[in-house]
């Protein structure tokens, strides 16, 4: 993305979460209080400098030089990732981390274009199982869902 | 002495030196692997804090933090990649000697300079922090303020030398931190009427999110990406005696630069390392040889980068002032520990400090051990394909992430930094700035409303106090020297001829 375009992006986007945060601020009924006690008195000098800093990226965009592009993302993998990443984190508290990681370990790395069966299978079995263990056994965090001792339970 | 004692009796416990090890070898090899970096190792490490001690806690994050930053060297030597941005001077010198079948040496060279580097800056800084702590001890909420609004100036200023998309990069990290319960009277402020919201960002989350997971959305949204599959094997070999002594002087004088530059706030590994290697160029016997395989300007990169780890915790331990994003997150870690690094840590957890620069050192040891002994591993490590890196560092990210609080929100959140930081990464603004401004934001609200609540809202009185106000001039400098470096630039560019 080219500097004038990126700054023009970057100081829109600014602008915006400035608005945002401001209309969370108005109605509250803090600003009766004595103005260091006033808890948007703050936030709202940080909006005011950030709008200030936004309006001067927006400004430079329409006035300063180019600058050299960044080269163009894999727009399609990269939204695959971000919605696989989703829907992991979704099934991570739903069906737990054995078997979420099990599914989008995997997934991922074919994904992203590694396309050995054997290796992906190893890899993902060996490193969610070794991650687990860490976690339950070597630093007492139980993971989220069943684990391998409810596994094992079974037999 | 006996706090000496008690921190070598602790250092020598089974646990600490597993962490120790583990923290220092996990640290060299994502430093060795491009573009993972020391930011990326200490926060993947940040979630596993919550259970540790603080003794386990500080050892497992000062063994990623210096080995991840002598880790850069390695795939630096043998592919002609940095593995971190520290080390991007080291490839000028490394990667020659490799090509000439030095690779083993000019690996013996990294692991010895950065070493020295480590231990120079790790004398340095225990001399200097209690110094520093003890002039901190004079500072009252105006004084923090300054010295809180001096650390951000100088982030500012070193973001890619663009004070704009700095600046707001770093309102947008303060911004974050006032989400949630007001630190001064309770109430809760810009949470959007969400329960969750109201209790603040989470650290981790947010520094997860936006420096692990932006990471991996940015690197599978580049074309290219893997390993070369020819690497070259290379056994470790030391350097001789003979040859250090007669190199001591590049080596004290890189490890110097190192840890001065590490001390200011801002400038960081990279800055050093190519400032201490532009140094040895000029002043060495044998800058002819620079950037033909010449070990003297390998040591200068390396022994600044490895300088620059120790010299980094001094503001960040006596003043709670971090000198890098990396030192920022230690920071973070720390007050997850209950520990407040500032003057107070040296007057009420001295033994804690004690331990903090025994096991500094000792981590600089195991790095060299585990640089020399672990050489061989890496040319097969660094065959590692990398979707499966990626895939195994996103499983990293969820559990370290939902574990912290067994929270679903804070993976939210982590997505959410996660998308954001891509963005920013996308238009070139700096993610530094947002997370130390982050980290810092809760103590300069604080500092700047109590300021006003003693002046009875005159800011104006500020300005009369005597440290305070050294602090606001230097940040009037640190702030106004890129605007005047970049208009001479101009001016000279501009120039006939």
């Amino acid at each position: 993305m080219p500097r004038s375009i990126s700054d023009l992006i970057g100081g829109g986007a600014f602008l915006g979460v400035s608005a945002l945060l401001y209309a969370q601020t108005v109605g509250t009924g803090f600003s009766d209080a004595e103005i260091a006690r006033d808890p948007v008195f703050y936030p709202r000098l940080l909006m005011a400098l950030l709008t200030l800093v936004s309006i001067g990226l927006v400004v430079r965009s329409l006035v300063g030089k180019q600058e050299r592009p960044q080269p163009t993302p894999v727009w399609w993998r990269l939204l695959a990732v971000v919605l696989l990443t989703a829907a992991y984190f979704l099934l991570f508290d739903v069906v737990g981390f054995l078997v979420a990681s099990l599914v989008a370990m995997p997934a991922l790395t074919v994904l992203l274009g590694y396309r050995r069966p054997l290796v992906i299978a190893l890899v993902t079995v060996i490193f969610v199982v070794a991650t687990w263990y860490c976690f339950a056994e070597v630093f007492v965090i139980r993971p989220p869902g069943f684990g391998l001792d409810d596994l094992f339970g079974w037999f | 002495m006996d706090s000496i004692l008690a921190a070598l009796q602790t250092v020598a416990s089974p646990s600490i030196l597993f962490f120790m090890v583990a923290g220092t070898a996990a640290g060299i090899v994502i430093g060795a692997m491009p573009g993972l970096g020391s930011v990326l190792a200490i926060t993947l490490a940040l979630p596993l804090t919550f259970v540790l001690g603080p003794e386990a806690s500080i050892t497992l994050l000062l063994g990623l933090y210096c080995g991840s930053v002598f880790g850069g060297s390695i795939s630096a030597i043998l592919i002609n990649t940095p593995g971190t941005p520290q080390a991007a001077a080291t490839l000028f010198d490394g990667y020659p000697m490799m090509k000439k079948g030095k690779g083993g040496l000019a690996l013996g060279w990294a692991t010895t300079a950065s070493l020295i580097g480590g231990l120079v800056s790790t004398a340095v800084l225990v001399l200097a922090a209690p110094l520093l702590a003890r002039l901190g001890l004079m500072f009252g909420p105006v004084e923090y303020f300054a010295l809180g609004l001096f650390a951000l100036t100088c982030v500012i200023s070193v973001a890619n030398e663009d004070l704009l998309r700095g600046g707001a990069a770093c309102f947008l990290g303060l911004l974050a931190a006032t989400i949630g319960q007001d630190p001064l009277t309770g109430d809760i402020r810009l949470a959007f009427g969400s329960f969750e919201l109201a209790a603040g960002i989470g650290l981790v989350p947010f520094l997860v999110g936006l420096f692990a997971l932006s990471e991996v959305f940015w690197r599978v949204s580049e074309r290219q990406s893997g390993m070369p599959d020819d690497l070259p094997k290379s056994a470790f070999e030391f350097p001789r005696a003979v040859e250090l002594l007669q190199r001591w002087k590049v080596i004290v004088k890189s490890s110097i630069i190192g840890t001065w530059t590490g001390i200011l706030p801002g400038v960081g590994a990279t800055a050093a390392s190519m400032v201490s290697y532009a140094e040895a160029k000029r002043t060495s016997p044998n800058r002819d040889k620079f950037g033909t395989g010449e070990p003297d300007g390998l040591i200068a990169s390396e022994a600044a980068n490895n300088g620059v780890t120790a010299g980094a915790l001094v503001p960040t331990l006596s003043l709670g002032i971090p000198g890098d994003p990396i030192t920022a997150v230690m920071l973070g870690a720390l007050v997850i520990q209950g520990i407040t690094p500032g003057p107070r840590l040296f007057v009420d957890n001295g033994d804690l400090v004690t331990f903090i620069f025994v096991a500094l050192f000792f981590v600089n040891i195991a790095m060299y051990v585990l640089g020399a002994m672990l050489c061989p591993v890496f040319s097969r490590i660094l065959r590692m394909p990398e979707p499966l890196l990626l895939s195994g560092v996103l499983v990293l990210i969820a559990i370290g992430t939902f574990t912290v609080n067994y929270n679903p929100f804070d993976l939210v959140v982590a997505l959410a930094a996660g998308a954001a930081g891509f963005f920013l990464r996308l238009g070139r603004f700096p993610l530094a700035p947002i997370v130390i401004g982050f980290v810092l934001g809760p103590m300069i609200e604080q500092s700047f409303r109590q300021g006003m609540i003693l002046n009875d809202g005159n800011v104006l009185a500020f300005f009369t106090q005597p440290i305070a106000l050294a602090l606001f001039v230097l940040t009037a400098v640190f702030v106004a020297l890129p605007i005047l470096r970049a208009r001479s630039e101009k001016r000279a560019r501009s120039m006939p001829g």
